[in-house]
């Protein structure tokens, strides 16, 4: 499981960020973008790549991309 | 769990809708969230006008208004009706039933079986599973299955979670035995782990409703509601759809020998237009053939959602054709079920207003 590939599958969940202006430490809760739906499409994204389930829980518990990209990475 | 059913066939379905529409522009000041958040939130989940029950309105009172419709114009006798269901999570009275409440308005036979069943968003597959086994019995012959829901007033105004998609109304479908060789086939799961997922935490015996229930409380979203208000964990019923919901309409096309692409219809309950895509692409049926359109015009008033989606979208089409549908409900239970069968020659497939 590929770091840089989470990230980009993250930033498609948004409308209009640029893959390139997130990075493994952004905290994505921070994000103007952020909202309730982005954090459904996430959970659908992870689902549907990578088989894992996640809730609502463990995104609350996440702070940047890449402690939930670990959270995935633990249930694969 | 699986069911098979010959020789039944639905002969009719009627929607009854409240008047009264609110949209959702006129209650974005109550929810604390920006404007600009606000319309991306009514885009991705397709919210425009729901349909509300003015204040006194009861799920007996679009019951009992959509079976005189059937009556006056000849749709419906009286005498015919061998068993009378009311699924409903929002029942006149703790007791009596509101299935004799109807039964005693309109003077039924006595020979007639009134139950009332307390299920939501499965609520129209359950009831025909329930109605289809009835009918297994020799004494009964046609039954009158009526979906129902006020629960409007039960969401709090400040709550985004629920409060845009929450709809209200009533759904009659004549449930009969038929000559015709036609197969039904149906599959219910239940999930009681689950059981808290959606629930109104006061107003019954557990936590009866007093001045503390009724305090309005701020969870970490920034929604407020008070112990009687409706509450949804939204993520875990977003996550129980995504798991749960493909795997059993798989198991339909495997158990009824029916391709994904011989199915004209997919009817599925409706509780956002983002749930609905994402269940399309997951099974990989075009998002063409599930229509998601229910939430946006009307709400979601639970179990009535799917005849509410046939009414809308169907029409004529039922009464003059024949198709095949898929029809699927999931939800508060946690329950979910799905049911395989053709539907078409009806004598009626319409909504009227009370």
């Amino acid at each position: 499981m590929d770091l840089q590939e989470f990230i980009n599958n993250f930033a498609e969940q948004f409308d209009d960020i640029d893959a390139s202006t997130l990075a493994a430490n952004t905290n994505f809760k921070d994000l103007e973008e952020w909202n309730s739906l982005v954090a459904l499409s996430v959970i659908a994204m992870i689902d549907e790549e990578y088989d894992v389930t996640v809730k609502g829980d463990d995104i609350r518990k996440s702070t940047t991309i890449e402690e939930l990209f670990n959270t995935v990475k633990e249930r694969m | 769990m699986d069911f098979i059913f010959k020789n039944k066939r639905v002969s009719g379905i009627l929607t009854i809708l409240p008047k009264k529409t609110v949209k959702f522009e006129e209650e974005m000041g109550n929810y604390s969230f920006s404007p600009a958040k606000c319309m991306k939130l009514k885009l991705a989940m397709g919210y425009n006008e729901h349909r509300i029950a003015e204040r006194g309105q009861c799920s007996s009172d679009f019951c009992k208004f959509g079976l005189q419709y059937l009556f006056d114009n000849g749709m419906l006798a009286k005498e015919e009706i061998d068993a009378l269901l009311f699924v409903s999570q929002s029942a006149d009275y703790y007791m009596p039933p509101t299935s004799n409440i109807i039964h005693g308005h309109f003077g039924l036979k006595q020979d007639c079986l009134c139950m009332d069943i307390n299920q939501g968003c499965a609520g129209f597959e359950l009831g025909l599973i329930q109605a289809f086994m009835m009918l297994e019995q020799p004494s009964i012959n046609k039954v009158v299955l009526m979906n129902a829901d006020v629960l409007s007033s039960k969401v709090s105004d400040q709550d985004r979670n629920s409060k845009p998609l929450i709809g209200d109304a009533a759904a009659i479908t004549i449930v009969e035995k038929c000559e015709a060789d036609n197969t039904v086939y149906a599959n219910i799961k239940m999930d009681g782990t689950g059981a808290m997922v959606l629930n109104i935490p006061a107003g019954g015996f557990r936590m009866p409703s007093t001045t503390e229930t009724a305090v309005m409380e701020q969870d970490a979203a920034g929604n407020f509601r008070s112990k009687n208000n409706l509450v949804m964990q939204g993520d875990e019923v977003f996550n129980f759809v995504q798991r749960e919901v493909p795997p059993m309409i798989e198991h339909l096309f495997e158990q009824s020998a029916v391709d994904r692409d011989d199915v004209d219809w997919y009817m599925f309950h409706q509780p956002n237009k983002f749930m609905l895509h994402k269940l399309a692409d997951k099974l990989g049926i075009s998002r063409d053939k599930m229509p998601a359109n229910i939430v946006e015009n009307f709400g979601n008033a639970s179990g009535v959602t799917v005849p509410t989606c046939i009414c809308y979208n169907l029409g004529d089409q039922l009464v003059k054709g024949k198709i095949k549908l898929c029809l699927a409900g999931f939800g508060v239970g946690l329950t979910w079920s799905s049911i395989m069968m053709e539907m078409g020659n009806l004598m009626f497939n319409q909504i009227i207003e009370y």
